[in-house]
């Protein structure tokens, strides 16, 4: 909104006379409306103005002055026409010209006479005289001011308004005229205010105007007339006559206020320096401008009554301007009211929508941004009067044609994502928008689209789409950066309850973003900094998942694009050319982890960095560290190949620089340990290739004895004597360790590569290996190394952690991960070091190694909590990746703990079902040889020497054999991809199609069921999956011929199997590695529903029936039925643990109908079946199992007999209480008890809950009242007297240990007292009822 | 186009037997009874019928493929009685039963003619006019109507 813009009246002060500024204040002419034609104008001039015409008209008069100073006329012709101050400008014009005539020469002035009566005539002098009579007789009759002298010029003042128009025009013109117009003078005397304004001279003046002597004056509206009234005149402008006004908000006007002065508390800290006072810059003050006039500052006093006239701009203002006749408050003036009175407070300012951003992505409060000043440039929105833009207007205009405005906008985008990716973890929620937390993922998925939209643009707008794009992908979270091996993409939950994705990088439009970025870094078509940026930005997409990754590399150019600009820089370096940027090698890193296909596909680019290995970084032309680092970078790319067996053929290749390199890093010149993990890994991955020369791709790529002749057992000790020194200069001890551990690898991948390919299964280099070891363990360095992290180990496990805040508890995964590669590499060489010919106990260690301590720590770790943390639901998707050190130092120490004569074999299948519970998808190798060592265990041996009594029909047909097939595939259910192991194994480099881990949640959802790891502990039931999947089952499909087992055979060996991994597990305290009761029940439902649509008519083939299958599984429930000693607390629920074989898609209540019509058609009330068919009807499940059971299966309760001490559960009550309130149950109760076919546990519950029902001492309540009485008259009327009996003696106790029968149907005085009362003094006939509480 | 017919719902083929009974090999006293040409509704009667008797511990029966028409009915005695004594029990209990229920129905349905009197038979002369023909849902509508009010006015003129 614009001020109303007040034009300075032109005649509004004496002063200005002169100047002649009457046409506005800056010197232009003064703004007017063009909706009129300019004729229209003109004539609407000519009615405002005409009255100043007839003013001027008597001053024409004196014709005496002609002669003296008629030649001034022109002088002073500008003279502005208002009458206002007629007679002082005239005595001044007087004085001039007498001044001037008096210093005239006599030629001159009879010159100028002349000239005069030339142009008007003779007549003139007449004429003028007469004027100046009139004027001075005039003057005496009004003011009686003392008349100007004679010598008067201003007689020619008419030519000033109209100097095209003869004044002789006006020259007729008498006394009338004059009188007229005196009276029109006094009038504009008497109102001086009113004039100032011109719409004000209007509105007073029209109704005069009649009365005007316009007639007199007989001035046609022509031409000439409305001419001079328009008439361009340009003021003489000085400097005071500029005024410069602050742009500020124009309404309301309120000081500009850019920030909240600092507190006492804030300056006292020092911290804060004052840049000085800040003045507020109105026009009054401002120094540098001229201050206008006292004067006009009076007149704008004046025009404005102090007292009455409100500030300008107000509505008030407004309609006492232009609304005088309206009542304040009209509602017809509304209006002008509304946009000027928004009221900060009013808004919602919590919702985002009311929430605004200055430039710096900083939101502005409320309460100041209605305040700021305009030039701060945050006013460029639709809603005008608030400081800042809305998230809505900052996705509005990001979207602009303008590409300046679009490219602020992103920029202001990505540093709202940056504060967003920041607030959302928890130890920088201080630096985040508070008023945005919990929207954070779903802004980034909008603010990365509006960036993607923009990633096409060249300039800026790209480059800010680029920023856009880092911030909200790599800056997001930039702990990511540094991981590899674990996909971080979130599956998508199939079940609606999940909550969405909160990842934003799926949405992502790839297939145009890509072919993008491909031509962004292909033409360098930003500063170099953005296209960095783009390399961090594909970094982070190829970490998020495989699908990305491959995408990444399917784009086409891309991959030759980011070599060209960022690898194949020119050799050697200009100084304008770029360097080589090694984040691009990370890049090329991580898409080979991602697949094999992305491996094989970047071997071609993989010769280009040779570059770097020839030059050693000494002697390169790059910086030293940027060379140590590219070199590094590219040995890490081929051991990330050589881990598919790719490339390897190099080495051979390009031997020599290889060579030089390597004595470049055991040399004293090489500082980094990095670059001698790197080196020394690579030396593992090509040792691993060359152990077996088929599995390599092509294969032959590279020769044992190659690897030989290389001698590369000195390379490792050179380099192990290079590490001593390292270590010895300091440096971080943890990553002196890792390096460590990767010598430590080396040297074993070396002596399990001799073990194949050696002499004698390489026994003359173990023995080498061994000699050395010995003392390097026992008090060499090595030997600190490994007690060193031992000890860190444990202090980091012991590490209380509640594992909710992931920030913190991530720092202690990673020390024990990193911790524990260390010490799983020294287990590894030790196992490196042991005689191949047997596998059971060694008589003497290869070399000493803390045993003791790595048993106490191996238990530890496979009972910590970060196992099942790791897949709770705010861990990071990456966890786990951190355990797998852990999975595989596990692993190592069960195979060490089977070489130790101390291990019982109890102890070693205890070790072995934890270590297997705790394996992770890629350890399918290592988990399959223990499951087939652990199967060669258990044989008739095993059970008669701990006088089991295991009838010998088991082993019939080769009893662990049979059920072996079906473990191994639970352990590795896919043929296909095969996620790599931790460390590279000669069989894994031809098989792995992948090196990274699936996501936590991907594990965690079990997806396509790709991933048999982690197992669940019900793993080892999973032969009867299979059983009763036998149709799809994969593992059917592959059996060898000679498998012949039954059904019943397979069900009697799994069982026998559960109950041994039970049994050791108990007897070593590992409860929590076994099934638990929901597990246990479940299993056995599985073996009863094998019956399910089975054709068989007789008995005797079905599973169940089976002796020892039965007995099995007696075995198996007795520990959680209701008799057993030690009560099990209630774990887990039946439908999760359902949710594991059964699918997402089907229900467990749909599989327990199966199971109850099985039961119903063929069970011939088979006690274990009618056992296994109560569990659901606990109150913890749904009502509607309670009414399938109770209502439309009552017909098999009859033959549902089971005894209250034989119920599967840990704890009674749990069918107890609550009390049952839906009436179709009770009522399905009450028909079941009184047909009197109710028999033991089946027979209480409903017993209990109609007694629970109808007592007001049980019922606790007093609704339902009416319910009760109809409850007990049934009862009483219909039940046989034992039934009656039972439940009106019916008491329970819901705290403590639940009353079993008998004792629960003997009510205690007390209550039978209250219920006598109750019965009393309810209505109706229960005579019955009344005489047995008597009794 | 491959459903089966009809009639080989509810008639035997050539030689076949209505009922088999196997003893069950494993568990006493017990027997599965396989009924041809019969469906749940026989079988669902006799089970509950069976499960009624005191000396029945499990009675259960299963149609095991909805396009075979037959099902198998498990009973498993206290040892009193044989399975097969008390099957035929139930089902000369149940046609008694039903028997019973028949004349039930049909006394209580006379007493209503016998009550309604004149009216009755009126009815049923109307509804006999309803059902001329062999069409069993009344015909083409219209015309039954017709003549079922014309049935109503032979009544009125009577």
């Amino acid at each position: 909104m614009i001020g109303s813009v007040v034009e300075r009246s032109t005649g509004s002060g004496t002063h200005s006379a002169p100047r002649n500024g009457g046409s506005g204040k800056t010197g232009f002419p003064s703004v007017q409306h063009r909706s009129k034609s300019a004729f229209a104008r003109g004539r609407e001039e000519l009615k405002r103005k005409g009255t100043d015409r007839p003013t001027e008209v008597p001053i024409v008069k004196p014709s005496q002055a002609i002669g003296q100073g008629g030649g001034e006329g022109n002088v002073t012709g500008k003279v502005p026409p208002q009458p206002a101050s007629e007679e002082d400008w005239r005595r001044q014009i007087d004085e001039e010209n007498k001044k001037r005539v008096e210093s005239m020469t006599d030629e001159e002035r009879e010159q100028e006479r002349q000239d005069i009566l030339e142009k008007f005539g003779s007549g003139v002098g007449d004429i003028l005289r007469k004027a100046r009579e009139a004027r001075e007789r005039k003057s005496r009759e009004t003011e009686a001011t003392p008349e100007a002298g004679p010598s008067s010029t201003i007689g020619l003042a008419p030519k000033v308004s109209d100097p095209i128009a003869p004044s002789s025009e006006n020259t007729p013109e008498g006394g009338a005229v004059e009188d007229s117009l005196s009276a029109v003078k006094a009038a504009l005397q008497r109102a001086p205010l009113e004039l100032r304004h011109p719409r004000a001279v209007h509105s007073i003046l029209s109704p005069v105007s009649p009365s005007t002597p316009r007639s007199a004056l007989s001035r046609p509206n022509t031409r000439p007339s409305s001419r001079a009234d328009r008439r361009l005149r340009f003021a003489d402008v000085t400097p005071q006559d500029v005024y410069v006004y602050e742009s500020a908000p124009p309404s309301p006007k309120k000081r500009p206020l850019a920030l909240l002065a600092p507190t006492d508390a804030d300056q006292s800290g020092g911290d804060i320096v004052s840049l000085g006072q800040w003045k507020p810059r109105t026009p009054l003050q401002a120094s540098t401008i001229p201050v206008p006039d006292q004067e006009m500052v009076d007149t704008e006093v004046d025009t404005n009554p102090p007292s009455e006239d409100p500030e300008e701009g107000t509505p008030e203002d407004i309609r006492r301007r232009f609304f005088p006749g309206v009542a304040p408050h009209d509602p017809s003036l509304e209006w002008i009211e509304s946009s000027a009175e928004v009221d900060p407070a009013s808004l919602p300012s919590t919702s985002s929508n009311a929430l605004r951003f200055d430039l710096t992505g900083t939101p502005i409060p409320p309460e100041l941004s209605s305040t700021l000043p305009t030039h701060l440039g945050l006013h460029h929105h639709a809603e005008g009067s608030h400081a800042g833009y809305t998230l809505d207007d900052i996705f509005l205009l990001s979207r602009s044609t303008v590409p300046a405005q679009r490219a602020s906008m992103l920029g202001l985008l990505a540093r709202i994502a940056r504060k967003l990716g920041k607030g959302r973890r928890a130890a920088h929620r201080d630096e985040g928008i508070k008023e945005l937390f919990g929207q954070e993922t779903e802004l980034r998925k909008r603010i990365v689209a509006s960036g993607a939209e923009a990633i096409g643009e060249r300039g800026s707008v790209g480059a800010m789409a680029v920023e856009i794009f880092w911030e909200c992908i790599v800056g997001w979270d930039d702990n990511l950066a540094d991981i590899e091996g674990v996909e971080f993409s979130e599956s998508l939950s199939e079940g609606s309850e999940g909550p969405v994705t909160s990842d934003a990088l799926p949405s992502l439009p790839l297939d145009y973003l890509l072919p993008q970025i491909s031509d962004a870094i292909g033409l360098a078509a930003l500063p170099s900094a953005f296209l960095s940026q783009l390399v961090d930005i594909l970094h982070r997409l190829a970490q998020n998942s495989n699908d990305m990754a491959e995408s990444i590399l399917g784009t086409a150019d891309l991959i030759p694009n980011i070599i060209r600009t960022f690898i194949a820089t020119p050799l050697p370096p200009s100084e304008s050319s770029p360097l080589p940027n090694p984040s691009a090698i990370q890049l090329l890193t991580t898409l080979a982890l991602a697949s094999r296909s992305n491996a094989s596909a970047l071997l071609e680019p993989a010769d280009v960095l040779l570059r770097f290995i020839a030059t050693s970084p000494s002697s390169s032309p790059f910086p030293h560290p940027l060379a140590t680092s590219l070199l590094a970078s590219s040995l890490e790319f081929y051991a990330v190949l050589a881990s598919y067996g790719l490339y390897s053929h190099i080495v051979t290749t390009a031997w020599e620089p290889f060579a030089r390199m390597s004595v470049f890093i055991q040399s004293s010149e090489c500082k980094s340990s990095r670059l001698i993990q790197a080196w020394a890994s690579l030396l593992e991955a090509w040792m691993v290739c060359a152990a077996d020369p088929h599995e390599t791709t092509p294969s032959h790529d590279i020769l044992w004895s190659q690897v030989v002749g290389w001698a590369w057992a000195t390379e490792v000790s050179g380099l192990q004597s290079r590490s001593i020194e390292l270590s010895v200069h300091g440096g971080s001890e943890r990553r002196n360790w890792e390096v460590w551990a990767s010598l430590w690898r080396a040297e074993a991948a070396f002596l399990e590569g001799a073990r194949l390919n050696g002499v004698r299964g390489g026994e003359e280099e173990r023995l080498a290996a061994v000699g050395t070891l010995k003392d390097r363990f026992n008090d060499g360095f090595e030997g600190q190394v490994l007690l060193g992290s031992l000890q860190s180990f444990n202090t980091a496990l012991h590490q209380q952690t509640s594992y909710v805040d992931w920030d913190v508890d991530i720092h202690q995964l990673k020390t024990l991960a990193s911790l524990g590669t260390t010490i799983a590499s020294a287990l590894r060489l030790w196992l490196a070091c042991t005689p191949p010919s047997s596998n059971g106990p060694l008589t003497s260690p290869p070399f000493p190694l803390p045993f003791a301590l790595l048993a106490d720590m191996s238990a530890e770790i496979a009972k910590h909590p970060i196992w099942s943390a790791i897949y709770g639901e705010n861990a990071p998707p990456y966890a786990h990746l951190y355990c797998r050190p852990l999975a595989t130092l596990l692993l190592c120490y069960l195979r060490v703990s089977r070489r130790m004569p101390a291990t019982g074999q109890d102890l070693w299948l205890a070790q072995a079902f934890t270590v297997l519970q705790r394996l992770l998808p890629g350890d399918e190798a290592g988990g399959r040889r223990v499951l087939k060592e652990v199967a060669k265990l258990i044989t008739p041996e095993f059970f008669r020497s701990r006088s089991w009594n295991i009838p010998p029909v088991i082993w019939d047909k080769g009893g662990m054999d049979i059920i072996l097939p079906f473990l191994l595939h639970s352990i590795a259910p896919s043929e296909k991809d095969h996620i790599g192991p931790f460390w590279a194994t000669p069989r894994s480099i031809s098989q792995v199609s992948t090196q990274r881990l699936p996501s936590a949640s991907a594990i965690r959802s079990r997806k396509g069921s790709l991933y048999g790891l982690p197992l669940s502990p019900d793993w080892c039931l999973s032969p009867l999956d299979h059983l009763l999947r036998s149709g799809s089952s994969p593992v059917f499909k592959k059996l060898p011929s000679s498998w012949d087992a039954s059904e019943t055979e397979v069900a009697r060996v799994t069982l026998l199997f559960t109950r041994v991994v039970r049994e050791v597990l108990i007897r070593q305290r590992l409860l929590q590695f076994s099934m638990n009761r929901e597990e246990t029940i479940f299993g056995c439902m599985k073996v009863f529903m094998l019956e399910h649509e089975q054709p068989q008519n007789d008995s005797s083939e079905e599973v169940f029936r089976d002796v020892i299958v039965t007995a099995f599984m007696n075995d198996l429930l007795d520990p959680f039925t209701l008799s057993a000693s030690s009560p099990i607390p209630i774990q887990s629920n039946l439908e999760a643990v359902a949710v594991r074989f059964l699918g997402p898609s089907t229900p467990f209540f749909q599989y327990y109908t199966d199971f109850i019509a099985l039961y119903d058609s063929i069970s011939f009330s088979h006690p274990l079946f009618a056992a296994l068919l109560l569990p659901p009807l606990s109150m913890r499940y749904a009502l509607d199992y309670r009414k399938h059971f109770w209502g439309d299966f009552s017909h098999v309760l009859k033959t549902v007999r089971i005894p209250v001490d034989r119920a599967i559960t840990g704890d009674v009550r749990e069918y107890l209480w609550p009390i049952e309130s839906d009436s179709q149950v009770i009522g399905s109760y009450l028909g079941a008890v009184l047909k009197g076919s109710l028999q033991g546990f089946v027979r209480w519950i409903a017993i209990h809950h109609l007694a629970c029902n109808i007592w007001p001492d049980l019922r606790g309540n007093h609704e339902g009242e009416e319910r009760a009485v109809k409850l007990l008259r049934a009862v009483g009327d219909q039940g046989d007297i034992q039934t009656v009996r039972e439940v009106v003696f019916y008491q329970q106790v819901s705290e403590g240990p639940a009353l079993i029968p008998p004792h629960c149907f003997e009510a205690d005085v007390d209550s039978r007292k209250v219920r006598e009362e109750w019965v009393g003094r309810v209505e109706g006939d229960l005579a019955k009822v009344l005489t047995l509480l008597r009794s | 186009m491959n459903a089966p017919s009809r009639y080989e719902l509810f008639v035997l083929d050539e030689g076949e037997k209505a009922v088999e009974i196997t003893d069950d090999t494993k568990i006493p006293n017990a027997a599965t009874v396989k009924i041809l040409k019969q469906d749940h509704t026989l079988g669902n009667m006799i089970r509950a019928q069976l499960l009624a008797n005191p000396t029945v511990l499990f009675a259960g029966y299963k149609v095991p493929h909805p396009l075979h028409p037959y099902f198998l009915i498990k009973i498993q005695t206290d040892g009193t009685t044989t399975p097969t004594d008390v099957l035929q029990q139930a089902c000369t209990k149940l046609i008694g039963t039903l028997s019973t229920l028949e004349a039930k129905f049909k006394r209580e349905f006379s007493f209503k003619d016998a009550e309604s009197g004149g009216g009755g038979m009126g009815g049923m002369a109307t509804g006999a006019g309803m059902g001329t023909g062999d069409d069993p849902y009344g015909g083409g509508g219209a015309g039954g109507g017709a003549q079922g009010w014309g049935g109503g006015r032979d009544y009125l003129d009577f």
